[in-house]
């Protein structure tokens, strides 16, 4: 019975800290989600950003040209469109560093999660590993402890064969003594018997004598 | 008391029947293992997930982009993909092949390059280099030698499509460097040089939600 407790409780121990173990991954799974979550709006925002960079720009040149050109007014054209595109840099520059900051330190999470989950696993994998070890140490012992009670039985068995012994040589003498009783019983009736013998020869000769 | 203590032993074997029986249910049915969407190798990646490469993007900064396409490739039996998206304010390009090992080059698309511009290299070298297929020519470029290393006909498969497109490529790696030169060459178009670097696969982070 104690076996199937300690197997038992073996089984729990393993599964318990198995299951910790796929908690944190589920945990990191989840993680990772919103890192990705994270980074996709990051991305956009960011690619949204440099198209507003990337226009800022090109009125730039082309009010570079419209002035080579001598043509102020469409130069002017171009820088106020410029400076709407700088306006939607500016209003978004927020957006994009916030969302940067946190899509990283998201990531940072990640890393350092996941390094935490693999040190949890080594730790789980010696544990595992010390209570078998410790297991088959109590195994051994038991066993050791298993020799000690055979040496006890061995005892009890050699004691058995003496009392047997015991036994048969009070039989013996039982037997022996028995044996002398009918010895004496025979001789008295073998004498008895002669004494009858001679009474009759006695009787025989006196039959014929008269 | 004897057939009392029997009962009590009979009551607490059953119990244990009972744990063990549970037990081994509990074995069969164990949860199928966690999917680890942290540990995505870079080619398991597909559209929609986002990329993660330390000091690969510009000036050694985190290279950081959403995949919106995901482009095939074949040649001679080799099959290899590309994922892209936008970084920067301009298209990247990121390879990965599975030869020996998962390869993984990064084209940033930072800088145009001409065909004049690699040593004075010309269409009748390319030529001449294509038929030889000799690995020890090689060509100057930003300071570095550049060994030829192959030149082949390749299949292009736009958006892992069924539909696919020839062009050739030549390839020059960097002596005693990590990047990567091809000339590309579609039909009726002109040369287009693209410069690449490889990256250590292990280094690339996919997140996927």
């Amino acid at each position: 019975m104690n076996t199937a407790i300690d197997s038992i409780e073996d089984a729990t121990f393993e599964s318990t800290l198995k299951q910790t173990v796929r908690d944190l991954k589920e945990e990191l799974n989840t993680m990772v989600r919103t890192s990705a979550d994270a980074m996709s709006n990051h991305n956009r925002l960011e690619a949204e950003y440099q198209k507003y960079v990337r226009q800022s720009d090109e009125w730039k040149e082309r009010a570079k040209k419209a002035l080579e050109a001598d043509n102020e007014e469409l130069a002017k054209k171009a820088l106020a469109q410029k400076a709407e595109a700088d306006r939607q840099v500016a209003s978004m520059q927020t957006s994009v560093d916030q969302a940067r900051e946190t899509s990283e330190k998201l990531k940072q999470g990640v890393t350092e999660l996941r390094r935490k989950i693999a040190e949890a696993e080594r730790n789980a994998s010696t544990l595992i590993a010390r209570k078998n070890a410790a297991n088959a140490q109590r195994k051994v012992a038991e066993a050791l402890a298993g020799v000690a009670d055979t040496d006890n039985a061995f005892a009890a068995i050699n004691a058995f064969e003496e009392s047997v012994a015991r036994d048969e040589a009070q039989a013996k003498a039982y037997e022996s003594m028995a044996g002398s009783l009918d010895k004496d019983l025979e001789a008295e009736f073998a004498e008895l018997e002669t004494s009858e013998v001679d009474d009759e020869l006695e009787a025989l000769k006196k039959e014929m004598s008269q | 008391m004897i057939w009392f203590l029997l009962a009590v032993l009979i009551v607490v074997v059953i119990i244990l029947l009972a744990i063990y029986m549970r037990r081994d249910k509990e074995q069969t049915l164990s949860p199928p293992p966690v999917e680890n969407l942290a540990e995505l190798s870079v080619a398991a990646a597909t559209v929609g997930d986002n990329i993660s490469i330390p000091g690969a993007g510009d000036d050694y900064a985190n290279l950081n982009f959403t995949v919106d396409r995901k482009n095939r490739y074949e040649s001679g039996g080799d099959e290899w993909f590309e994922l892209s998206g936008q970084y920067n304010g301009r298209r990247i390009h990121v390879e990965v092949s599975e030869d020996d090992g998962v390869e993984v080059t990064v084209n940033l698309s930072r800088v145009e390059i001409a065909l004049g511009d690699l040593g004075g290299l010309s269409e009748d070298d390319l030529t001449r280099m294509d038929e030889s297929q000799d690995q020890s020519e090689s060509l100057d470029y930003d300071g570095s030698m550049w060994r030829y290393e192959s030149s082949h006909e390749i299949a292009y498969f736009k958006d892992d499509g069924s539909e696919s497109e020839g062009y050739y490529s030549w390839n020059f790696r960097e002596q005693n460097g990590e990047r990567v030169l091809s000339v590309e060459k579609f039909e009726g178009e002109p040369f287009e040089v693209s410069l690449s670097r490889r990256v250590n696969p292990d280094d690339v982070q996919v997140f996927r939600n």
